[in-house]
């Protein structure tokens, strides 16, 4: 641990002497440096760009241009529309820390997507989703490039559209199993939750439920139950529950929909559970235990109901993270930010699968909420400094660790 | 002009695509070869909702990150919003309006605020772009001066764009540009027929070079556009014209009533050019009051506003700018 501190107080030498000049914020006229400013203009623009399944999209574009403007002429490009920027290591080495972020949009409008900007905050739809942490992740390749920084194993630093297929990420699973070299941790670059911290990462069940009702007969609606009715009993029998409270058992309603408003009669919805569990047998028990409490229901409310399992991810594994957890401990701490636990599961889980050691870091603060989504400007800074001061301890410790 | 002359209109050959010119480093060159400074600015009055965002895309793809812009500058009316201070902490120099040239009073309008702009700013290139454009992006500037650093014939450059309405209800593609397409283009049409190759003439985005715009009359208010045109066409010809297609510019849209008002400045300042330039003879005078009808009760009232047609002078007629960019002469 000693090494540790002593290579974290090097590095802030370095960092603070200038000798990371380049990588240190610019101080620019107005109130944010240079680097703010300019993941901010990347993100804006960013956001306003359509977002298409396919591997040729617009955004995979905007990237491209973006990198080329960057002088990275020659990116690494494969099949599923996967972008890298690759950064040798500073000695031979097949190791690699794999930086990825999302291009894909799970919600863009040509009108909700433009941001509006204001002295502390942006707002629009997406930005605090995966815009922010793109641009985060092309000002790191920017300042890589411009720097010529070599870290002691290969940066490669990845934009991926992570549109979830039944609980994998075919689009990165891809590039894992093709790009060559070995995989030595990875950083998913997030947008908001800046010092998100997960020791324990949770297994997830994503289920959903159709719920079909019948009309009533003209205004006797006393033998007859809406959707909403129905979807409101579901939810409330789901919450009287009583969940194993050590292994972090929880069920999250992630959405309910149902009804078109006043005039009319709801006999359709739909809900969409997630459960959550570090320990996989209890989640496989709860998911049974939902499925068959709702089957319950519907039997009893003479409806028809139709349940998905849509994804099943299994715990991950916390020992494979924890060199990496008591870095992340070590950055925040050093750049004074608030460490919090998490109560959804992030990609973790899904990299725990594939044995590699991974983290999420969030870019700033923020919120996605339905009719308010922003970020705030101020903590980017901050945040942007994580990805080098991670990187560089990070990649100690892990080498440490390794010949312990 | 015939049919014939029409198809060889050079502003019909001097009309590109902003794509055309998205390689910025090629723009840097030309411009350092040249030894140019290049000056945006933008005329502002209560434009909290989008100056911020111009500004920061701006200043940092095309300040920050590549040298194509020398400054920003915003000339403000006297907004009543938090403009100023937004424009400030984005890194803009702000300039209230009427602290510029004091000894010659001020109006409010954006005319205003261009002329002004032409004592305060440095280059040798002016841009100039309305503050309340919600999808700004760097093509508007490259695009604009991408032209003027290519051919020097060129001196004075439009924008062009689709202009999708921004309503409550969400975007209708187009229905933009009502005013140029209900009056101006006829009566281009019926005078100017050479400017009527000009897709959008009223377009609030246009870059051209200081020894041009120096020499220009400014209104103060809606006609300052229209204006330039025909000046440029009488002073300079329309050699000079180019306009850059921008793709799509989304900004908040007027009322009906208020584009009645903007109408009519723009039809007074028409017919003072065609006096000045003795196109035509006009003998009555023109009044300074738009009168509408407001329906209040079943019953239809008048609400006359002044619409002001002040005209600026050339700012090179104005001492104080010739001391400060030609003080040896």
């Amino acid at each position: 641990m000693q090494t540790l501190s002593h290579s974290v107080s090097s590095l802030f030498n370095r960092f603070l002497k200038g000798k990371f000049k380049s990588l240190s914020p610019k101080a620019a006229q107005g109130r944010y440096s240079s680097i703010v400013t300019r993941i901010l203009s990347d993100a804006m623009l960013f956001n306003e760009v359509s977002s298409t399944p396919e591997a040729e999209s617009p955004r995979g574009e905007f990237i491209l241009h973006k990198l080329h403007e960057f002088g990275i002429c020659a990116p690494y490009r494969d099949e599923r529309g996967n972008i890298a920027a690759i950064f040798p290591a500073s000695r031979f080495t097949d190791k690699y820390v794999l930086l990825y972020t999302d291009i894909g949009a799970e919600q863009y409008s040509p009108l909700e997507s433009l941001v509006h900007l204001i002295e502390t905050r942006a707002k629009g739809m997406g930005i605090s989703d995966e815009s922010i942490a793109v641009a985060a992740l092309l000002n790191f390749t920017e300042q890589m490039q411009t720097t010529l920084y070599e870290y002691p194993q290969d940066v490669v630093c990845l934009f991926t559209n992570l549109s979830e297929e039944a609980g994998e990420f075919k689009n990165l699973e891809y590039f894992l199993n093709t790009f060559p070299g070995s995989i030595s941790f990875t950083l998913y670059v997030y947008s908001i939750q800046q010092g998100i911290f997960e020791p324990q990462p949770l297994g997830q069940s994503k289920v959903s439920v159709r719920v079909y009702t019948l009309k009533p007969n003209g205004l006797n609606h006393a033998n007859r139950s809406s959707a909403v009715a129905v979807l409101s009993h579901i939810t409330f029998q789901l919450g009287t529950i009583q969940w194993d409270i050590e292994s972090k058992t929880a069920l999250n309603i992630a959405r309910i929909d149902a009804g078109v408003g006043f005039g009319y009669y709801p006999t359709e919805g739909t809900l969409e559970l997630e459960l959550f569990s570090r320990n996989d047998s209890i989640l496989e028990m709860m998911k049974n235990t939902v499925i068959a409490t709702i089957e319950k229901i519907a039997t009893e409310m003479g409806v028809h109901v139709e349940i998905k399992l849509l994804s099943h991810v299994p715990p991950g594994n916390p020992d494979l993270n924890s060199v990496l957890l008591s870095t992340l401990k070590e950055v925040y701490q050093r750049l004074k930010i608030h460490k919090h636990s998490i109560s959804i599961p992030t990609k973790t889980t899904f990299l725990h699968s594939f044995d590699i050691p991974a983290i999420t870091l969030g870019i700033t603060r923020g919120k996605k909420g339905k009719q308010d989504e922003y970020i705030e400007i101020e903590p980017i800074e901050v945040g942007f400094q994580q990805l080098p001061v991670f990187l560089e301890l990070g990649i100690e410790a892990m080498e440490l660790n390794e010949t312990e | 002009m015939n049919h014939h002359a029409l198809e060889t209109n050079p502003i019909f050959h001097q009309t590109f695509h902003h794509s055309r010119y998205s390689d910025i480093s090629r723009l840097v060159e030309l411009k350092a070869q040249q030894g140019v400074r290049i000056s945006l600015a933008f005329p502002t009055l209560n434009e909290e909702a989008t100056i911020g965002k111009e500004i920061l895309i701006l200043k940092a793809e095309l300040m920050d990150r590549v040298s194509l812009l020398d400054e920003i500058v915003v000339i403000d009316s006297g907004s009543i919003d938090r403009t100023r201070s937004i424009a400030t902490s984005f890194g803009a120099k702000v300039y209230e309006s009427k602290h510029i040239l004091p000894k010659y009073g001020t109006y409010k309008g954006k005319g205003e605020n261009l002329w002004k702009s032409l004592y305060i700013l440095t280059g040798d290139i002016i841009v100039w772009i309305d503050a309340d454009i919600h999808n700004i992006a760097p093509k508007f500037v490259y695009g604009l001066v991408g032209p003027l650093l290519e051919n020097p014939e060129i001196g004075y450059v439009k924008a062009l764009y689709e202009r999708p309405l921004k309503t409550s209800s969400g975007f209708s593609p187009t229905g933009g540009g009502r005013v140029t397409e209900i009056l101006v283009r006829p009566l281009f049409s019926l005078f100017y027929p050479e400017l009527s190759y000009l897709i959008q003439p009223l377009s609030g985005e246009y870059a051209g070079r200081r020894h041009l715009l120096e020499q220009l009359p400014f209104s103060v208010g809606y006609g300052v556009e229209l204006g330039h045109l025909i000046d440029i066409y009488h002073l300079f010809g329309q050699n000079v014209l180019a306009q850059v297609d921008l793709d799509r510019r989304v900004h908040r849209n007027q009322s009906v009533e208020a584009l009645s008002r903007m109408s009519f400045g723009i039809l007074s300042t028409f017919f003072n050019r065609l006096q000045k330039r003795s196109d035509c003879h006009l003998d009555a005078v023109l009044h300074s009051h738009h009168i509408a009808l407001q329906a209040k009760e079943n019953i239809h009232q008048p609400v006359r506003t002044e619409i002001l047609t002040i005209e600026r002078p050339p700012m090179i007629e104005i001492e104080e700018y010739r001391a400060k960019f030609y003080p040896n002469n």
